[in-house]
């Protein structure tokens, strides 16, 4: 076979493999409809140029526009659009618009009043819809026009309507990068785990892709997995989602120590992102139906969140390396690495399994673990480190451990620490080199007399200092 | 950016109200910037080709257009040909060679992607204003912004650059990726990106941030909550040992990174089943066969496409030991792979690879009515296509119909009896080896078909079955056969049942045929018949032939009596007695070499069964 016949070869098998992972009913849907959306509400702004609000005009496409963004909500939960030049994004999925015009006066529209999109949290009535456009089509203030048409969006009673600010695209090669992907991440970090938390929650499409960019960014910037970055504090709206992103980042660290490539450590953080998805099914739940409340049924219990949590993730439609990685992961994180049943020795849990399980346990006995005399859950991290070592080979993978240990050092990150000299510090660094794997940079908390510095004092116990004890 | 603030300041044209047809006619739109075409203007001297225009104005413009060109095209023809046909093979030619030449002879292909152009050191080198088809809207759209090939590229990165630009990205593949994680993913070494990865708040007084947030968080809200007990219990904690600093193997690396090999996922598919029918299987679970049976069929789809024989002949075993039955009560082992094109796909494979036990017994056996049907058609399929009957995909279908024949006999025997010629020959060892009890008749009835390879092979095998007399009828208008391996062949089996009446009507034919087309071979086993049904009457009509009445009569030198001897020289060696001897030697003395050396053969072959008794 000469090279063109391979180049064709290839070429077929991957186009085959690429039908097999589609979700042909997301295009049907959400891209398709998403474009029909679009059209609607520039045509009901276009409307108002021509038309009294209350011309019977407005009142097909007013309805029409209401039941397009209640079946949009069936799918994505809140729906999110966001105009960006001449594109238009629907929860970013980007729609493919005929006329690209039509996404470029939407973004006209909106910039008008200082408007780059907009966030419906519930369906709002065809009346809502009139009033909507109404806001829209009168003049913007001129000091603060999105502050000035929030007020009138709640004025008028439209409940369930976000305006957010005006976007542009930011490309690869921009120098903002690095602060942008070390800052903002907080609230897009909270944005995108609750969301997904939320869409398998309620058994809606979940759109992975914001996530997928989120753990990009965190890859690609040189600070996203650093000691601060673990130390930071975890910016989600619950503990649950707290939790799946520090699980995230370590298993990240933990994935590129061990040497995985950038597809394999983006599938990986998904997976963290997603590991713990099961305990989001409900039991028994049954829907209400006529005078039937039906029943909320009730989270599945620990032994049993790992199988839900692989269901749930198989909802997404397609065959793709992703979400069977997603599920196997959901299913397997909490198995043994060296575990036997009766005289059959079980083949050793999936890649990202081990990977999350270590960084699960090194969590939740860093966070969660009661410790006698404490006040507060959490072992010192040195300490969980420690005794998870005693697991290695039966719990945990030996060497995957053992590259965490290498990476996290004699006292991980946020480890509180008392030197011989009597100053109270905490470690700040992840290991820097063999030698110095028991001698991290640390920040002073108490000085020798027990005073807390006035400003930051960082000791490098590598060239300073000498640990007397761990204190937590 | 400031292509696209170029871009954003071109004039829009006028939107259109086709959305609502029901509203009253708009009497006066408010001013709307007039129309023009969303693409820039054709620069001058450009020739527009079918897949975009032919420009460059300096030798290193007009080599990166080929190359532009014929990289579009290539990417374009995916959605028009299959990946083997000859169209996109002669596009991935051209590709290869207009891209050398242009990064040969001219350096690096540094671009800059705008939306319907794409810019090379200034100068245009594509412009295509047709948006289905422009390969710069393509880039643009999805969010890239500058391209750059190294001269340095390989046809290996041409091509994932293709793969990316064409096959991955169409239609509705976005789901999980787009062209940014796409193009990160895969590893370039000569080719580098810049692309939109994402928005910024462009905002020169940002408005109101603290209530918006206040707003945002109550979004996010969750419905539904995990339980409290999360996780809980945690693992029972071991006492703490030293931790230490050990730097792995140097392959431990490698040895991971292989455990996420693309190659990986159809065992990673195969895992996930396994433990989800395990949930299932276990009455505690709420797991249910609904759930996953969507999951099934992807994975059955995933390990077709990709020929993985041996994962799917687990896949088929796991499900066919699996207890679990669908809502309506069908095995999940049929729910999955009950389906004509199922089987046929997976047998098509099979076929070519000489066949796979784990597919036969878990895929194919199971479901007899179609798995039978299919191998049939795909036999006659490729029989019709020239294959030869000892090609490895015949053979393989030959042998696994073998094996499921009697699971559906009828549907055999029904090709048996109307399929082609090819079909018949290659079912005739299937018919022998797994429906004996329909052996005789159907070789019987193919013995008279009109195609002499049918005719032949049905001889072949009635001669291996015990026949009867009555049978006699059923082969005498083969011994009329313009086939002389037919002839010859029908001749023998005659001489096993036949009986006098046919002994008369044999020796008529001889004496009527002899001189015009008695072959050898069948006056051979012509002779050899009469001996064996009339053994008193032959050595009579043999002496008749031998020496003829009248000296005249036994000089003559004809074709007719040299043909006749040869029959008689075929039954005398199966006669007793000396006289046959004595007429062999007669034969031997006739004067043809090659009849007197079969005669001698035969005498001495006679003596020799003598000998031995």
């Amino acid at each position: 076979m000469d090279e063109i016949s391979q180049a064709q070869a290839a070429l077929g098998r991957t186009a085959a493999l690429t039908r097999v992972g589609e979700d042909p009913e997301l295009r049907r849907n959400v891209r398709e409809e998403g474009e029909h959306f679009i059209r609607l509400f520039n045509g009901l702004l276009r409307m108002t140029r021509v038309h009294d609000l209350e011309n019977r005009a407005f009142e097909q496409p007013s309805r029409d526009l209401s039941a397009m963004i209640g079946r949009l909500m069936d799918r994505l939960g809140p729906v999110h659009l966001v105009a960006v030049e001449d594109q238009v994004y629907i929860n970013d999925i980007r729609i493919p618009m005929d006329r690209r015009w039509e996404g470029r006066t939407l973004d006209s529209e909106l910039r008008r009043h200082n408007v780059g999109g907009v966030t419906f949290t519930a369906v709002p009535s065809d009346h809502d819809i009139r009033q909507l456009v109404g806001c829209f089509a009168s003049a913007p203030d001129e000091e603060a026009p999105r502050t000035a048409l929030m007020g009138q969006v709640i004025q008028r009673g439209i409940n369930g309507v976000q305006l957010t600010g005006i976007y542009r695209f930011r490309t690869s090669d921009e120098a903002v990068r690095q602060r942008v992907a070390a800052e903002p991440a907080a609230e897009r970090v909270m944005g995108v785990v609750e969301e997904l938390w939320s869409a398998i929650a309620e058994n809606r499409l979940v759109n992975p892709l914001p996530a997928r960019r989120l753990v990009s960014e965190v890859l690609a910037n040189p600070e996203g997995l650093s000691a601060e970055g673990l130390l930071a504090e975890a910016p989600a709206a619950t503990p649950n989602g707290a939790h799946a992103w520090r699980v995230c980042l370590v298993s990240l660290l933990l994935g590129r120590v061990a040497g995985l490539d950038e597809a394999a450590l983006q599938d990986l953080g998904l997976c963290a992102l997603f590991h713990d998805a099961g305990y989001a099914y409900r039991e028994g739940a049954v829907p209400a139906s006529g005078e039937d409340p039906g029943h909320p049924g009730y989270p599945p219990p620990f032994e049993r969140h790992t199988t839900a949590g692989a269901r749930m993730l198989l909802h997404q439609k397609g065959f793709s390396e992703a979400k069977v990685r997603r599920a196997l992961a959901a299913l397997e994180h909490h198995r043994d690495f060296g575990i036997a049943e009766g005289a059959v020795v079980r083949e050793r849990p999936f890649l990202f399994a081990r990977l999350i399980r270590i960084a699960e346990d090194y969590d939740n006995f860093t966070h969660r673990a009661e410790v006698p005399g404490h006040d507060r859950p959490g072992m010192s991290p040195a300490e969980a480190l420690a005794r998870m070592c005693h697991g290695a080979g039966r719990a945990y993978d030996p060497i995957l451990l053992q590259l965490l240990v290498n990476v996290l050092g004699r006292f991980p990150p946020g480890t509180l620490l008392r030197l011989a000299d009597g100053r109270v510090v905490m470690s700040v660094s992840l290991v820097r080199g063999p030698d110095s794997f028991d001698r991290p940079l640390t920040r002073v908390l108490k000085t020798a007399s027990g005073a807390e510095p006035g400003e930051p004092i960082f000791v490098d116990l590598a060239q300073d200092g000498r640990v007397a004890g761990v204190i937590r | 950016m400031a292509e696209l603030d170029e871009l954003d300041a071109q004039p829009e044209p006028l939107p259109d109200l086709d959305t609502f047809p029901d509203a009253p006619p708009a009497p006066a739109v408010p001013a709307e910037p007039s129309a023009p075409s969303e693409a820039p203007p054709l620069p001058e001297g450009a020739d527009e080709s079918e897949d975009g225009l032919t420009l460059g104005s300096t030798p290193r413009g007009r080599a990166a257009n080929a190359a532009m060109l014929a990289l579009a095209r290539a990417a374009r023809s995916f959605n028009l040909y299959d990946a083997q046909n000859e169209a996109i093979r002669k596009f991935l030619v051209v590709l290869q060679q207009k891209t050398r030449e242009a990064l040969d002879g001219f350096g690096a292909l540094r671009l800059s992607v705008r939306p319907f152009e794409l810019i090379s050191e200034g100068e245009p080198v594509y412009l295509e204003r047709d948006r289905e088809k422009s390969l710069a809207f393509r880039l643009y759209r999805d969010g890239v912004r500058r391209l750059e090939i190294d001269p340095r590229v390989g046809w290996d990165e041409l091509l994932r650059l293709l793969e990316i630009l064409s096959v991955r990205t169409a239609g509705t593949a976005g789901v999980e990726e787009d062209t940014v994680t796409l193009l990160r993913k895969t590893r370039f070494y000569n080719l580098r990106f810049s692309v939109v990865d994402g928005f910024l708040p462009d905002e020169e007084f940002p408005e109101d941030v603290a209530r918006e947030e206040v707003k945002g968080r109550r979004v996010l809200d969750r419905a539904v909550m995990p339980p409290d007990d999360w996780d809980l219990p945690l693992p029972p904690l071991d006492a703490p040992v030293g931790v230490v600093f050990r730097a792995p193997p140097a392959t431990v690396r490698a040895a991971i990174a292989r455990e996420v090999a693309p190659d990986t996922l159809a065992d990673a598919g195969m895992r996930l089943a396994t433990g989800l029918l395990r949930a299932i299987e276990d009455p505690t679970d709420p797991a249910s066969v609904e759930e996953l049976l969507p999951y099934l069929l992807e994975l059955r789809d995933y390990l077709l496409i990709t020929e993985d024989l041996d994962q799917l002949g687990h896949m088929a075993a796991m499900l066919h030991r699996s207890i679990v039955n669908t809502v309506d009560d069908q095995p999940l082992h049929a729910a999955v792979f009950k389906q004509p094109d199922v089987i046929r796909q997976a047998m098509a494979v099979a076929a070519l690879r000489g066949g796979d036990n784990a597919l036969e017994e878990h895929l194919f056996a199971p479901h007899p009515t179609i798995s039978v049907p299919v191998a049939l058609s795909m036999l006659a399929d490729r029989l019709e296509r020239g294959a030869g009957p000892k090609d490895t995909p015949v053979l393989a279908l030959v042998e696994l119909l073998r094996r499921y024949a009697r699971e559906a006999p009828e549907l055999v025997l029904e090709v048996l009896n109307s399929g082609s010629p090819a079909v018949i020959v290659a079912l005739l060892p299937v018919l022998e080896q797994s429906l004996p009890e329909h052996r005789a008749p159907v070789a019987l009835s193919l013995a008279n078909h009109a195609d002499k390879d049918v005719q032949r092979e049905a001889l072949r095998l009635l001669e291996t079955l015990p026949l009867g007399p009555a049978l006699v009828p059923t082969l005498q208008p083969l011994l009329r056969s313009r086939n002389p391996e037919v002839r010859t062949r029908a001749a023998s089996l005659v001489g096993r049942i036949g009986d006098d009446t046919i002994f008369r009507s044999l020796v008529q034919q001889i004496e009527a045929r002899a001189g015009h087309d008695l072959g050898a071979d069948e006056a051979v086993a012509m002779g050899e018949a009469m001996a064996r049904m009339a053994p008193s009457a032959s050595q009579a009509k043999f002496v008749e032939w031998i020496r003829p009445k009248g000296w005249l009569a036994r000089f003559m030198d004809t074709a007719s009596r040299r043909e006749k001897l040869w029959v008689a020289a075929g039954g005398l060696g199966l006669l007793p007695g000396d006289e046959p001897e004595q007429l062999l030697k007669a034969i031997a003395g006739y004067g043809d070499d090659e009849l007197r050396t079969f005669a001698i053969s035969v005498a001495s072959r006679r003596r020799r069964g003598a000998r031995h008794g």
